[in-house]
């Protein structure tokens, strides 16, 4: 263990974890959607513009990217709201995920 | 069979045959989930970036409530309209339950998929011509419960 001099000044480590904790809570996390062989394609953009509040060509729009490529980042922003998202979409039995923006 | 949105919102289907009739009642059934079910990975998926142990925590339980209470739903539908064996030909899904059937519906399918292993082609490639084992009647109830997934989902988009 590192030892502290009189008059030296240290960072305290709960300061340190508080910086890292802004720093992630600044950090854009993605919402991602995975493709299923399951669920309907309407199904889908109608969970897209429930969860999101997007109109319908947006959602059919990413509903087609996902059908296209496996996967279409849906929503980005800060952590907690997307968990919130991933949250909803798991209710309405959508594969999602957050990942780091 | 016959279906149709009445001027309520309700999805009314009438002259149910013998044959939907057993897939509408065993719809609960494999819609819930069991002890050790492969379906429980889909159903309950890792939201990913570390928050496993938050969901199994604090979303699953929630999760699980809720697609209790959506069972609860459809049971009681499914007990009112075609419960008795000798009767029972119309169910009608009110505004009110459409939510909880839509669920229902989509996560029998989902849990089918899994427990039989139905593949993307398989299930690409439409309704087996016979239905000669319980992995063909199993096809064909994915197919039936599709198709009034889509009804609900297209009466919901419209009116929701």
């Amino acid at each position: 263990m590192d030892r502290v001099r009189a008059g030296e000044t240290v960072e305290a480590p709960a300061r340190e974890s508080r910086t890292e904790s802004r720093a992630e809570r600044a950090t854009p996390w993605n919402v991602v959607v995975h493709n299923d062989p399951v669920n309907l394609m309407s199904y889908v953009t109608l969970v897209l513009r429930r969860v999101f509040g997007y109109p319908e060509a947006r959602a059919r729009k990413l509903m087609l990217e996902v059908h296209r490529r496996g996967r279409s980042v849906v929503w980005t922003g800060e952590r907690e709201r997307a968990e919130l998202y991933v949250q909803q979409l798991h209710q309405h039995l959508l594969l999602a995920t957050i990942e780091r923006a | 069979m016959k279906i149709r949105v009445t001027c309520q919102g309700e999805l009314e289907l009438s002259d149910i045959n013998d044959a939907v009739r057993l897939a509408l009642c065993r719809l609960p059934d494999h819609a819930r989930l069991g002890a050790e079910d492969p379906a429980a990975g889909r159903l309950l998926p890792d939201p990913g970036a570390d928050a496993a142990e938050t969901w199994a925590e604090v979303v699953r339980p929630g999760l699980l409530e809720w697609f209790g209470e959506t069972d609860l739903a459809v049971r009681t539908d499914l007990q009112s309209a075609l419960g008795d064996p000798g009767g029972g030909r119309k169910l009608r899904i009110g505004p009110e339950r459409r939510e909880a059937w839509i669920q229902v519906l989509n996560r029998a399918r989902l849990c089918l998929v899994e427990r039989y292993g139905f593949t993307e082609a398989e299930l690409s490639a439409g309704v087996p011509g016979e239905i000669d084992s319980p992995r063909s009647l199993v096809r064909w109830e994915l197919e039936i419960y599709g198709f009034l997934l889509s009804w609900l989902v297209e009466v919901e988009s419209r009116q929701g």
